[in-house]
């Protein structure tokens, strides 16, 4: 099975996307927007200077409805935040690579990851004091249309696929009921949206998650990867600000551009509707930015 | 020249049936503030003895973490605390307080923006605003929010039961009947809606303005608000007192579901009750 995927994932799709050439750039690029992106979820969460030293407005941050004020206060074991992003690039008229979105809660894919890689990003992620961390990838069950490949990856990275009624909580200690018995968890690769994670802190009615695992992570006794509250960097109004966040963070010019976006909030951006008058009656429809 | 004030606050909650495992927060430890210092508080929860973790949250608030994983059939959190109270200063002249322009240029700031923006627990449809808004126009900052708060008084009546934790600002608008929480939220919307952040304070408050020490009281769960003016100043809708040694500040949030005194889920039959009795005694 692995050997097909395999095949698949690189002879056809990638090859035919990517010169040898263009890669490396790409990389690049790809790697200091994730940095940056670290660095800002990071900055969300705690102290907040880009809204102070005004690179963004707050308004967005607290105006979105992925912004977890939850998880504000703590950070994760070993800082990252994002264990595994997938960033969507399109090609321009002129046939140059552009950010579409960057995908840094449960970006689906990931199956075509080199999967000891992953293992290991997760591993690296574990509370300190864990020498041989104990990994689930927690799935909302087959009835999720990519239970398939939510198999695949535990498969590919031999760990345990749970459900959230096979996890509890007790004592900030998350705990997973296996044929084995009861045993601890130390890292959650988790594919279900923080708003179904932990009904004590968000959907109450959710049944896909377990009540005190935002509670476990906030004592450091378990990591959720990736990290709560990951959403509002994907936010499509703090999208076009990405680039400013990179120069701020890194003090670097960014390497990807992101596609043509524009700010709502900028005076210089007009949204124009247009009106049809079929003569019975006058239709507004979307329009474009000027 | 404070007070000294014992708060006994007892929530008791009876299932109709056994309950496998429950998970809660409990928001019920004063704050320490420049008019009050918690001198002593506990969270203890039963039955039996029950490990309490606590945290503070975004808003400040200290929380209480419990869970119970074995079967159980009642539920009892004891929240004690010992806090002393001081008079609050009194407004200056409104020739030292800012005026709407600056408030408004502050509002935008980090500490302030979240305190503006409307919630769906208190915000009131655009035409009531609007009415409430053109009867105090013409005021200036402190006396608008003192209009605003006696309106509410006015217009909603101090009726316990007739509304619950998840009635909105507009829905107790139109009945007209509510509790503190009601009168809370529905002052907020308006003073938000004027141009004032807002906020909603959870707490304690003595039921009487000058008690003897030594005797003890009965007082509910209270909630007021607190709007800025330069700088956070706190408004009584439900009592229309003056905020001060009576009121004990808990948590302050955007509204009701910022700073819920217990928050909980639980595996069981979804009947339960819930007695909740604050005793308050002024010790000196």
């Amino acid at each position: 099975m692995a050997d097909v995927f395999d095949d698949y994932r690189l002879a056809d799709a990638w090859d035919e996307m990517f010169a040898a050439a263009e890669w490396a750039p790409v990389s690049r690029g790809v790697r200091q927007r994730v940095m940056a992106l670290e660095r800002f979820l990071a900055d969300v969460y705690s102290s907040g200077d880009c809204f102070s030293d005004g690179v963004l407005p707050w308004r967005l941050a607290v105006t979105s409805d992925k912004f977890r004020r939850e998880v504000a206060g703590f950070a994760p074991a070993n800082g990252v935040r994002v264990h595994v992003a997938g960033i969507d690039l399109v090609r321009d008229e002129a046939g140059k690579f552009r950010v579409l979105a960057d995908n840094v809660r449960v970006p689906s894919g990931v199956s075509y990851l080199p999967e000891n890689r992953l293992l290991g990003a997760l591993r690296a992620a574990a509370p300190p004091g864990v020498a041989d961390p104990f990994v689930v990838v927690l799935t909302p069950g087959v009835h999720n249309a990519a239970y398939f490949e939510h198999t695949l990856l535990a498969g590919f990275m031999g760990v345990e696929l749970v459900e959230g009624r096979d996890l509890s909580c007790y004592r900030n200690r998350v705990y997973v009921q296996t044929t084995g018995g009861r045993r601890p968890v130390d890292v959650i690769y988790r594919r279900v949206d923080d708003d179904w994670l932990d009904p004590l802190h968000f959907r109450p009615d959710s049944l896909l998650g377990c009540p005190g695992l935002v509670n476990a992570a906030r004592a450091g006794n378990v990591t959720i990867a990736n990290a709560v509250g990951n959403g509002v960097a994907e936010d499509k109004r703090i999208h076009p600000y990405v680039p400013d966040l990179i120069r701020y963070y890194l003090g670097e010019e960014p390497l990807l551009e992101n596609v043509e976006s524009f700010r709502l909030d900028d005076a210089d951006t007009l949204l124009r509707p247009f009106a049809v008058n079929d003569g019975r009656d006058v239709w507004v429809l979307p329009g474009g930015l000027t | 020249m404070g007070w000294r004030l014992r708060i006994e606050h007892e929530t008791r909650v009876r299932y109709g049936g056994p309950v496998l495992s429950s998970f809660n927060e409990a928001r019920m430890t004063p704050l320490t503030l420049p008019t009050q210092a918690t001198l002593e508080s506990r969270v203890t929860v039963g039955p039996g003895t029950i490990a309490v973790w606590s945290y503070d949250d975004y808003w400040g608030t200290h929380v209480s973490v419990f869970e119970l994983p074995e079967a159980h059939e009642e539920l009892v959190i004891r929240a004690t605390s010992t806090v002393q109270t001081e008079p609050h200063p009194s407004l200056p002249p409104a020739s030292q307080r800012p005026g709407w322009a600056t408030i408004r240029e502050q509002a935008e700031g980090r500490r302030l923006l979240e305190m503006t923006l409307p919630t769906a627990l208190t915000t009131v449809a655009a035409e009531v605003s609007g009415a409430v808004i053109a009867e105090v126009a013409g005021r200036g900052p402190d006396d608008t929010a003192a209009a605003i708060s006696a309106l509410v008084r006015d217009r909603i009546a101090y009726l316990p039961g007739a509304t619950g934790v998840r009635t909105n600002a507009q829905q107790a608008w139109d009945k007209g009947q509510g509790v503190c929480q009601d009168m809370a939220q529905v002052t907020i919307g308006l003073l938000r809606a004027a141009g004032l952040p807002a906020r909603y304070v959870s707490g304690y408050l003595h039921p009487r303005a000058d008690p003897k020490p030594g005797r003890t009281a009965f007082g509910p769960s209270h909630a007021w608000v607190e709007y800025w003016a330069g700088a956070w100043t706190p408004l009584d809708p439900t009592s229309g007192a003056d905020v001060g040694e009576r009121h004990v500040v808990v948590a302050r949030g955007r509204d009701y579901g910022d700073v819920p005194p217990l928050k909980g889920l639980y595996h069981g039959p979804s009947h339960s009750h819930m007695d909740v009795t604050v005793e308050v005694t002024r010790l000196a």
